[in-house]
């Protein structure tokens, strides 16, 4: 717009001073009686320079800022397409900087800046009981958490919650969806506002028996039920359990979680409707307000005018009286003495807001950092060959009278026009690297699970402010330099030989700051891949080749608990006579899915010493060390009679006779867990439990039918090809109720794998950047050893016909390169064992500062640099010296 | 170059500026037409340099003072030429400059010929 304004005025000036000669010509003919010719050139004569004219003319427009830089713009374009090949070296470097920044900064802002969609956020704290520096708990007691509530003046408010699988009903068709029971002070707490109707309140847990009410989230609301306005008052069908909606949550809301979406909030005395058999027999119907049962995450929103310092420093004492005031009479004793100490953490992420990927994701930041520097870096180096190589322009440009300061901002102006193509570059990348990345981490999740990154306000600011940060990096010390040529020589066209000149030093400068940042990534990717490597070559104790997991729960559909039994032994009797079924068993802790049992375990006799590990468990079918091969070493298996009314029975892995019984045999043994008293008959080989790093535990394995137990998953070894297998047992499933949910069906190795995806896309990546990084510091080896050549073609050519060797002559850029690199090399090991050691906690089979890996990494990219550095020192070996000495 | 050239530039400059919308008052013209006015009505005492009178006209276009339009000339109706004509806020900034002028002069005036005031 204003360019095109621009050109029509220019235009317009050119039309209105031609005429205005015209005239004066008509009138110099007219008057004086000259020719058409004579009169011509005297109205050109009084009428002076035509060009300073305009130019005052222009001057009196009065030139915007805007307008200046669009000269300057289209200056720069035009400059830079006139060397392509360095545009699409600097773009592409740039833009794989700017968009592997970008991509990762996507991730830092949806997992550590963002908070929960709640009003002031960072006011909100979660709390976790620790032993020394070990976290014991993390979730609590329904007493505790209520009386917390009541008594404690730092807060609030405190609620606890507990994640739950519903199947909504509706038409005769199942639809899962995540829910959360809550206790009643969660809305008050998180100060959430009902879009319609009306949020939970104390009221609704105590009458809830009676009269089940649920909440459902905007989304929910919008995509389930079209935003029907009459849904308040609304019955649904949850687990077979009718629930009247009484409100919808402020749309935006979804839940405690940060990263997980939860469809609808449902009163915690309802828990039995969510968890099966667990809650509903027996004494089940109270188990929810047990004091003894620690189950509710918890979150508390901390008083105005509070430090989370203060609530921390008042919050043990409270929690231990609670927890004292809560216990049965005999177990007092045991609580007066307690150690542990209460820690209040930030809980503006909500629950659990430190994701599994926090660390790693800040360890790729620091990371892609780096490449953007190496890649500025380069850049930079570019540019100051190209000033080398445009000194003449410049030295012409000053002495025409252009002030240095308008020669910057050329320069400057360049450099912003190639730090906005590789931004545009790099935002490209970035979207399709952060797709690509989501599809991977998040593969095997539902909808709703997962992570959830997206391109918001924050990432744009930042990739845009990234681009003015790289261009100020890269662009101003060479703007800087080319702005101050030796005019003189220039202009004569003997430029002094530049051997030690200021910019060629800063290239020296420049590349052995890349080696030894090129360096440091590379060492840190090789410790990433061998922790990957030792990671994947585990010994589980079992194999996960061809096992099939799922998740069915009979309770979801109302079933009672010995309705589920039976439809389980239904299933597991059908899935058994299926062909290509080896093995299939029941499990409620699925290996290396994250989850974990602890029950108390005591052993006749024997003082627990501080040195004892914590016994985990594990309540599983017949068939289930058979379906996982998992190595029976002594005794039996479990069998179709240890049922309820039999004796208590139980298997031991290694692990758990070693710590308790230690050289005897195990079998036959008996020990208490909880009041039954269990005798062991089997032994089997440790294996891996909760997740891949851990110590391996002491574990127990009780029969699943002398258990009250829920959530089971459903095994199967199948010899047949997953989806083949997978088919077949839906199937099988569906012919014994058409409306059991099945869920979660996974392959156990790909869970397996997926439980190492941030170690392998930490490896992957690292690698990637790293070779990235060694491919951008070659680069600038292999840019400063062919300048050096072309730049002493002649030198060469006259060394050759003197008599100098080949090997002479390639000695002189051997030399040169070996030096930068060493010098890099040297500066990078130090700087690179420092920086690993921030990885520390990342690592496995590996120490942060590895020699082994370190050597690695240096022969990497000592082979690298070679090689970039013998491409050029070939040509300069092939220089014919006739030729050479013709030259210039 | 005189070294007081700025002041005499800057002088000069708003004295042209009076002088052209001055011209304008007897209605629209062209640049050449303006030039040819003042040096025909000063009997070519003040010879108009095109380089200031361009960047002069303009400037006045910038400031809206003057409107400009363009429009074939009388006779020829091929060429066209660019005609500017004085604004009403023109019109105001005569009369301003004028007064301006006028006691500019009137002060010279007393110091230089100070027994023709007695």
């Amino acid at each position: 717009m204003r360019f095109w304004r621009r050109k029509t005025r220019e235009q317009d000036l050119e039309r209105e001073l031609l005429a205005h000669l015209e005239l004066e010509a008509q009138e110099q003919q007219e008057e004086a009686g000259l020719s058409s010719e004579e009169s011509r050139y005297a109205a050109r004569r009084a009428f002076g320079n035509l060009g300073t004219v305009k130019e005052s003319v222009r001057e009196a427009w009065g030139g915007t800022l805007f307008e200046t830089l669009g000269q300057d713009l289209r200056y720069a374009f035009r400059s830079l397409r006139a060397s392509p090949a360095f545009v699409f070296v600097a773009v592409g470097s740039l833009g794989l900087g700017i968009g592997a920044n970008t991509a990762i900064f996507s991730f830092v802002n949806a997992l550590l800046l963002k908070h929960l969609p709640v009003p002031e956020p960072t006011r909100l704290v979660e709390l976790a009981e620790y032993k020394g520096s070990e976290e014991v708990n993390s979730a609590f007691s329904f007493p505790f958490i209520a009386e917390l509530d009541k008594r404690n003046s730092s807060f609030n408010g405190v609620f606890g919650r507990f994640p739950v699988r519903v199947n909504l009903t509706s038409d005769g068709v199942s639809e899962p969806l995540h829910g959360e029971v809550v206790t009643g002070n969660y809305f008050k707490t998180l100060q959430v506002q009902p879009a319609i109707g009306r949020l939970l309140t104390d009221e609704d847990i105590d009458t809830a028996a009676g009269n089940p009410v649920c909440v459902i989230s905007y989304s929910t609301w919008q995509e389930h039920f079209v935003g029907d306005a009459a849904i308040v008052g609304r019955k649904l069908l949850l687990n077979a359990h009718p629930y009247t909606v009484v409100g919808v949550t402020q749309k935006g809301f979804y839940g405690s979680q940060l990263q997980s979406r939860i469809d609808m909030q449902l009163p915690v005395s309802r828990m039995g409707d969510f968890m099966g058999g667990f809650f509903a027999s027996g004494s089940g119907e109270s188990m929810w307000k047990s004091a003894g049962f620690n189950w509710l995450q918890p979150l508390a929103r901390l008083k105005q005018n509070l430090t989370s310092a203060h609530a921390q420093a008042m919050i043990d004492p409270v929690a231990h009286a609670i927890n004292l005031q809560l216990a049965s009479p005999n177990r007092r004793a045991r609580f007066a003495g307690s150690k542990t100490t209460y820690r209040l953490t930030d809980g503006s992420q909500g629950i659990e807001g430190n994701s599994i990927y926090s660390q790693p994701i800040t360890v790729l930041m620091g990371i892609v950092a780096l490449v953007l520097l190496i890649a500025c870096a380069n850049i930079a180096n570019l540019l100051l060959a190209r000033a080398n190589a445009r000194a003449k322009e410049f030295a012409v440009r000053l002495s025409l009278g252009a002030s240095r300061w308008r020669l910057i901002r050329q320069l400057m102006v360049e450099t912003l026009v190639l730090a906005a193509c590789g931004s545009l570059v790099g935002l490209t990348l970035a979207i399709w690297i952060v797709h690509i990345l989501l599809t991977y981490l998040n593969a095997g999740q539902g909808a709703g699970e997962g992570l959830h990154v997206g391109a918001d306000p924050p990432v744009i600011v930042f990739s845009i402010l990234l681009c003015f940060l790289t261009a100020l990096l890269f662009g101003l010390v060479p703007a800087w330099q080319s702005a101050q040529p030796d005019i003189v020589p220039e202009l004569k066209g003997t430029p002094r030989a530049r051997a030690h000149s200021v910019p060629l030093q800063m290239r020296r400068l420049l590349i052995v700051f890349q080696i030894a940042l090129s360096l440091m990534i590379l060492f840190a990717a090789g410790l990433l891949t061998r922790t990957l490597s030792g990671l994947k070559t585990i010994d589980l104790g079992f194999n996960p080749a061809r096992v099939i997991t799922l998740k069915v729960d009979p309770a979801m559909n109302g079933y009672s608990p010995d309705q589920t039994d039976r439809i389980f032994d239904d299933v597991l009797r059908r899935l058994r006579q299926q062909p290509g079924t080896e093995a299939a068993s029941l499990a409620v802790v699925t290996p290396l899915e994250g989850s974990m049992i602890s029950l108390d375990l005591t052993i006749p006799g024997r003082i627990k010493k501080s040195s004892d590990v914590q016994t985990n468990f594990n309540m599983i079918t017949a068939d289930y060390f058979k379906t996982l091969s998992q190595p029976l070493l002594a005794g039996r298996d479990f069998g179709d009679h240890d049922v309820r009314k039999a004796p208590r029975v139980a298997i031991v892995n290694q692990m758990f006779a070693a710590q308790y019984m230690p050289g005897q045999n195990p079998i036959g043994r008996h020990f208490r867990v909880g009041d039954a008293d269990t005798e062991v008959v089997g032994l089997v080989k440790n294996s891996r439990y909760q997740i891949l790093r851990e110590k391996t535990w002491p574990l127990v394995y009780l029969p699943a039918k002398q258990t009250q137990s829920s959530g089971y998953t459903l095994l199967i070894r199948s010899r047949l090809q997953t989806t083949v297998a997978v088919a077949g047992i839906e199937h099988t499933i569906r012919s014994i109720d058409s409306k059991l949910p099945i869920y979660q069906v996974r392959a156990l190795q790909d869970e397996i794998d997926q439980g190492i995806s941030s170690e392998r896309v930490l490896s992957f990546l690292s690698t990637l950047f790293g070779a990235l990084a060694t491919l951008l510091s070659t680069m600038g080896i292999y840019g400063l050893i062919a300048y050096a050549v072309a730049r002493r073609t002649r030198e060469i050519g006259l060394r050759f016909a003197i008599g100098a060797q080949k090997l002479d002559v390639a000695k002189l850029f051997l030399r040169e390169s070996l030096l930068l690199v060493a010098a890099g090399i040297l500066a990078g090991i130090p700087l690179a064992v420092a920086a690993t050691r921030v990885l520390n906690s990342l690592l496995y089979g590996v120490a942060p500062g590895d020699p082994a890996t370190l050597t690695f990494a240096v022969l990497i990219f000592l082979l690298a640099a070679l090689l970039a550095t013998l491409l050029p020192v070939l040509r300069a070996a092939r220089i014919d010296p006739i030729r050479a000495l013709r030259y210039e | 170059m005189p070294t007081n050239s700025s002041d005499r530039i800057s002088l000069l400059r708003g004295t042209l500026d009076m002088l052209i919308l001055r011209t304008l008052l007897f209605g629209p013209a062209h640049g050449h037409q303006i030039a040819k006015h003042i040096q025909r009505t000063t009997d070519d005492l003040l010879q108009i340099e095109h380089g200031s009178l361009y960047p002069a006209l303009h400037r006045l276009e910038r400031k809206g003072w003057v409107a400009v339009k363009w429009e074939s000339a009388g006779k020829d109706l091929k060429r066209e030429l660019k005609y500017y004509r004085l604004t009403p806020t023109g019109k105001k900034q005569l009369v301003a400059e004028e007064s301006k002028w006028k006691r500019l002069t009137g002060a010279i005036a007393q110091i230089m010929w100070p027994l023709k005031e007695g």
